[in-house]
């Protein structure tokens, strides 16, 4: 045996999982791409000051950050050129084929949660819709994980949606325009919660005061640029400190396909990508948290099916822009952390779900990548941008995401996903919220609300369903256990049966860790 | 996603284009328009590396080049036919030289103060919007006129 128990994957789930298995030696494998070297000495400021060109910085010597300019959109944070390891050699590897469906898929150290805007959102009761487990068998997994990994936020009128407030650090600055903003619903908050809208400041996993060796979060604006700011938890620190500390072993450039078992256990084959030959890791029990459509290709690789049709779920994104007159041309020295600075949650009387958004500020990224959705003739963007960014803030709005026929996914014999989605399961709320937002001053238009294309949220999810009684090979049971296996465990959010309109990653690791925890506990 | 924009940049490699003097003094001439629309002067010699790097890159550029070396050859009004032309289509030619410019600019700490000075407060910012309004009014009256220039007509 390679392992006791073997973990295929280091992002979310794969960290939270070998954090529950931390006393058990287990071995994770996965590509783990790791970032290139920073190329910025201090913050984005003092990098301007001393250095006259930033280009390989921010631009890229292959003209990376221009990638919007000609190719479909990427996040920002995706294109810029420090960022590409987190996607780098997905296509190849692991290649997708959509037409409807805009699909980022990372084998990095610490996979998509390298990209994340941090937010931490404990799912609650009536976000746990669906599933086959309850919120309380989530809360002690929720609560070690803020411990472990550090959550500012605070107890406002979004407590009720979020959850427990315990071990929580005091929230992030916030800027005049967002202050203003707050103030502004507090002072009428019982308005806006008749009309089902909650306004309150964010959970993330950014240190507002220093903690377990890491630094507070220092404002360097350059989150959109480079990652590995230690303030900002995501799960490499955790896979770095339990391989540092002896806890786990951890084997990269290992590109897992497929397993088989017999009646001693799990054998995990895969490619070592550095001498491009197989390799295979026998372990008594194997994980899988290679995030969730890649843990479907290896289970449907591994039972070389390949006409098999999987669900897959992903919340639908709107981002609403939003003007605050109050502050046309109005500095304000507080810098901003280029995150969500307020979160809000809709739920209209009758709603059956509710809808959560983050707001930011248009701080962060580079000017360039909006400069031209200004309606202004070219001369006129750049002094009118000056103006009107400190006003400017955009509502990032998630939708659930349900089952449906049609958003499914394949595997074919050639190894490629191929992936259909032509149901982004978008509610006609945008008016509505902005008619709400007008009321707190706030002036935005129905036409300047942008839909990305499905896929762009990338909360990939469902393609194995959690059930209490599993009835197809490819459900998973409560305890993450793959149907049909006999000791292989499904730990990301393939299991999710349906997705809430919270950012899920909070929730991927706290399953995960509840999954490996029974694992731990099992005899034997 | 990657595959294709490793497609896309594989099918313009600077093997299969031009690059004498001729053309290379064409494309600082257009590089020269659009830096005077942002940046009210001509673009220095760093910059124009940057976008011949650009060319080589991206071959939307090199595909759209002849059309705009006539609207630079003809003086039309590259500004108005660049507002007219994003308005309806964002992704047009001349919008994406501009995105392009600006990228390359921003990099460089001799821009900074277009792109980073700090707002000029409530008053002359109503001004200065109220001014661009209505200039961009103005500019757009022209563009929509002449707008079918893009389209070689």
């Amino acid at each position: 045996m390679d392992a006791d128990v073997i973990i295929v994957g280091s992002g979310a789930a794969g960290a939270a999982a070998a954090l529950g298995l931390a006393e058990h030696d287990p071995l994770v494998v996965d590509v783990g791409n790791e970032p290139p070297p920073d190329r910025f000495a201090g913050s984005l400021e003092e990098s301007r000051e001393s250095s006259p060109d930033l280009h390989d910085g921010l631009i890229g010597p292959d003209l990376e950050s221009l990638h919007n300019v000609f190719f479909p959109y990427l996040s920002p944070k995706l294109k810029a050129p420090l960022m590409r390891f987190i996607w780098a050699e997905a296509a190849s590897l692991t290649p997708l084929e959509s037409s409807s469906f805009h699909a980022v898929i990372s084998l990095a150290l610490g996979g998509l949660a390298n990209a994340w805007g941090a937010g931490t959102f404990r799912f609650i009761s009536e976000d746990l819709d669906g599933f086959p487990i309850g919120a309380e068998e989530l809360d002690p997994h929720y609560d070690l994980l803020t411990r472990e990994i550090g959550i500012s936020g605070a107890d406002d009128d979004l407590g009720p949606c979020f959850g427990s407030t315990r071990d929580l650090l005091p929230p992030l600055r916030l800027p005049a325009l967002f202050s203003g903003i707050l103030g502004r619903y507090v002072r009428r908050n019982g308005t806006f919660l008749r009309k089902g809208l909650r306004i309150g400041r964010p959970r993330i996993a950014v240190l507002s005061e220093a903690r377990d060796g890491r630094p507070a979060y220092e404002y360097d604006s350059l989150d959109f640029f480079q990652s590995g700011n230690p303030a900002i938890y995501t799960p490499s620190l955790t896979i770095q400190k339990l391989v540092h500390s002896g806890k786990i072993r951890y084997r990269n450039r290992i590109l897992v396909r497929s397993f088989d078992e017999d009646h001693e256990g799990v054998t995990v084959h895969g490619l070592d990508l550095d001498s491009t030959t197989r390799v295979s890791f026998r372990c008594r029990k194997a994980i899988l948290a290679a995030g969730a459509l890649n843990t479907a290709r290896i289970v449907l690789e591994s039972r070389r099916d390949y006409r098999t049709t999987l669900p897959i779920l992903d919340n639908a994104v709107s981002y609403i822009p939003l003007l605050d007159p109050r502050r046309i041309g109005v500095p304000d020295a507080t810098p901003c952390y280029p995150g969500a600075v307020l979160n809000a949650i809709y739920k209209p009387a009758g709603a059956s779900a509710p809808l959560q958004m983050s707001l930011y500020a248009f701080t962060g990224t580079l000017r360039s990548d909006f400069l031209f959705d200004f309606p202004f003739a070219s001369r006129d963007v750049l002094p009118a941008s000056r103006v009107l960014l400190p006003a400017l803030l955009v509502a990032q709005l998630f939708f659930p995401s349900l089952p449906h026929p049609a958003n499914r996914l394949t595997l074919d014999e050639t190894g490629r996903l191929r992936v259909e989605f032509p149901e982004p399961q978008r509610l006609p709320v945008e008016r509505r919220l902005l008619s709400l937002y007008r009321r707190l001053g706030l002036f935005g238009h129905p036409t300047l609300v942008r839909h990305l294309s499905p896929g762009s949220s990338f909360h990939y999810a469902g393609c194995l369903p959690m059930t209490r009684s599993p009835s197809s090979p490819y459900e998973t049971g409560i305890d993450g256990k793959l149907a049909g296996t006999r000791a292989v465990f499904i730990a990301d959010a393939a299991v999710f049966p349906r997705l809430p309109s919270k950012n899920h990653t909070f929730t991927v690791m706290a399953n995960a860790h509840r999954v490996a925890s029974g694992i731990a506990a099992a005899p034997g | 996603m990657a595959m294709s924009e490793e497609s896309a940049m594989a099918g313009a490699s600077d093997a299969e284009r031009p690059r004498d003097e001729s053309w290379r003094r064409r494309r600082a001439e257009e590089l020269d328009a659009f830096h005077r629309i942002l940046f009210d002067a001509p673009a220095p010699e760093p910059l124009l590396l940057r976008y011949l790097e650009a060319y080589s890159r991206f071959s939307a550029l090199e595909s759209t080049a002849p059309l705009v070396d006539r609207l630079i050859a003809s003086h039309s009004d590259l500004e108005a036919i660049e507002l007219a032309a994003r308005l309806r289509d964002p992704d047009n030619p001349l919008t994406r030289r501009l995105k392009v410019l600006s990228y390359l600019a921003e990099a460089r700490r001799e821009y900074a103060a277009h792109f980073y000075a700090p707002p000029p407060g409530r008053l002359r910012g109503f001004v200065l919007l109220c001014v661009a309004a209505m200039r961009t009014a103005f500019k757009f009256s022209i563009g929509a006129v002449r707008r079918s220039e893009l389209d070689g007509r």
